[in-house]
């Protein structure tokens, strides 16, 4: 694994903007770098990032299973006991999910150690899936990569087929709204791509803001034309979902939702000391706490403190024998924190890196790396390609 | 290999796009909902049947009827518009024709057009040409018999109040995970 230096295409940004990825530049500052890439060998995927992606995540639903039926752990992910026979059902039913992503701190050399599962509202899909594998191919076709250049991405592709099951086997002709708040690009680019692969499956589809989703009588969801909303892709968190007005008529609803609401359990850092207690010396696996129980020596004396519910990063920080060494700010600080030994992201000359591993249904699908100049990768980190060589 | 050979995206952005044939009809043609109904009739080959849909399915994306309100294009057609990123709306492709090429009866090429279920339940093109019944399967004589294929995508309901959810995005920021 390398960091190389590389030129970038000449017309990206038009490229970019004529693809519905109006997001490259964020606030002004570069989002989408390819002024490098990262190079791995074929078995540092396979074996590196693949196989541990496809253990993990088969552990994660292990715990899924546990957690429906013990009150104890859905109390300590601190998910609000009048979902928890929502979740339970939504897993028995088998609702499909269709997407997380894994984060990884990975060096080439050791095993990678999984941070965290974005497991209900990942972030850099369509970058990931998408221009990424097109940014290699058209460096294949002006001769600037070797033809035998490959990468680690059927993200899309898995996506697809994931879809088309989901129509053949839930949604047949109804129709399946696409949703995100109103005024994030990102948001709205990520969920229009999201929408496109549906159209590729056959599915019938619909836009709606999260913000304009309606309740009828029956306490069923509806669209800006009254008509009930058969099954609804949100682009917007579960915990988020449930501390608001209409989480009342959840439990009572018809609405497929993806991700499914078991996801609610896998989104929340608690699983990292479930994990824990239940792999504990797994390779690719960190000594995880829960801040409010007694920890293991494992641990050590550096560590990293998370809140439950948080994303981008935010409300991170990174203490070593009681001093808080790095912090990263943000909203949440109301729902109790785990603890988790301190691994630094490896630095690859200027910038620390993290990989993001796609699980598509129940496969790693692929990845995406971003980097940060910071040891905390948050959203302003940069999202850089990757290729397979040698 | 690792990655995927082809990829294509047919509504974010304008994505480069596939020209399909266009046809004259007169005659014969095969019609059929979906590879399934294709394969099982058995004139042409599963593959064939595949190749074709997939054909007839990015002709669709290309041209189908565009329209600037559901309610128009639910006018002309039943069930299921959908909105693509223009805007626009656009019918849900129900079914595909394969005409032989050239007079010949049953050659190995062919033209093939996304069909459509119109109001009263007839096939048609995007053109709105009635092509035959929603449920007839296989060969067709162009302009035949009607049949109707309910379907309805979701319930027609009364919205007590809206807004109960995406209060906290604001509030929060950029999120993600």
């Amino acid at each position: 694994m390398r960091r190389v230096v590389s030129t970038p295409r000449q017309n990206w940004v038009q490229l970019a903007d004529s693809l519905g990825f109006k997001f490259h530049t964020i606030n002004g500052a570069p989002y989408w770098d390819e002024s490098a890439y990262y190079q791995f060998t074929l078995s540092q995927i396979e074996e590196d990032i693949e196989a541990p992606t496809t253990e993990i995540h088969q552990m994660c639903l292990h715990l899924v299973e546990r957690a429906i039926d013990s009150e104890q752990m859905m109390e300590r992910l601190r998910i609000p006991d009048y979902f928890w026979d929502t979740i339970r059902s939504s897993w028995l039913r088998k609702d499909p999910h269709l997407y997380g992503r894994m984060d990884f701190s990975y060096d080439g050399q050791s095993p990678g150690k999984f941070y965290e599962y974005n497991a209900d509202t990942p972030t850099s899909l369509y970058e990931s899936a998408f221009f990424q594998w097109l940014w290699l191919e058209q460096m294949i076709d002006e001769q600037k990569l070797p033809v035998d250049s490959d990468q680690f991405n059927i993200i899309q592709e898995m996506l697809i087929e994931a879809l088309v099951l989901l129509k053949k086997q839930r949604m047949g002709d109804e129709p399946l709204y696409f949703s995100c708040s109103e005024g994030s690009d990102e948001d709205f680019g990520t969920v229009e791509y999201f929408r496109d692969c549906a159209v590729q499956a056959g599915l019938t589809t619909q836009f709606i803001y999260t913000e304009d989703i309606g309740i009828n009588r029956q306490g069923q969801f509806t669209d800006l034309n009254d008509m009930t909303i058969p099954g609804l892709f949100k682009l917007y968190p579960w915990e988020f979902m449930l501390a608001e007005e209409f989480s009342v008529y959840l439990p009572g609803s018809d609405t497929l939702f993806i991700e499914p609401p078991w996801k609610a359990i896998l989104s929340n850092k608690g699983i990292l000391p479930l994990l824990w207690q239940e792999f504990k010396g797994h390779p690719n696996l960190l000594p995880s706490y829960f801040e409010d129980d007694l920890p293991g020596d494992d641990l050590g004396s550096c560590f990293v403190k998370k809140p439950l519910l948080s994303r981008e990063g935010a409300n991170i920080s990174i203490m070593k024998s009681g001093k808080v060494l790095d912090f990263a700010g943000g909203p949440y600080q109301d729902s109790g924190y785990i603890l988790q030994k301190y691994h630094p992201l490896p630095v690859f000359c200027p910038s620390h890196s993290l990989i993001g591993s796609w699980v598509i249904a129940d496969r790693a699908a692929g990845i995406g790396i971003r980097e940060d100049c910071s040891p905390i990768t948050r959203d302003s980190s940069r999202f850089v390609p990757h290729i397979i060589a040698g | 290999m690792k990655r995927s050979t082809t990829l294509r995206l047919v509504i974010v952005g304008t994505a480069p796009l596939v020209v399909g044939g266009c046809a004259e009809s007169s005659g014969e043609a095969l019609v059929y909902q979906d590879v399934a109904s294709c394969a099982k009739d058995g004139v042409v080959s599963e593959s064939v049947c595949l190749y074709q849909y997939n054909k007839a399915w990015t002709e669709h994306l290309r041209a189908a009827p565009r329209y600037d309100t559901e309610s128009l294009c639910e006018l002309d057609f039943t069930a299921g518009c959908q909105q693509v990123s223009s805007g626009e709306y656009i019918p849900t492709m129900q079914g595909f024709m394969l005409q032989a090429q050239g007079s010949a009866g049953r050659g190995s090429s062919f033209t093939v057009i996304p069909l459509y279920l119109g109001s009263g339940g007839f096939f048609r093109t995007g053109t709105y040409d009635r092509v035959s019944s929603g449920y007839k399967q296989g060969k067709v004589a162009v302009d035949s018999k009607v049949l109707s294929k309910p379907s309805k995508p979701s319930l027609k309901s009364t919205t007590m109040s809206r807004g109960g959810f995406g209060s906290r995005s604001a509030a929060r920021g950029s999120w993600g995970g």
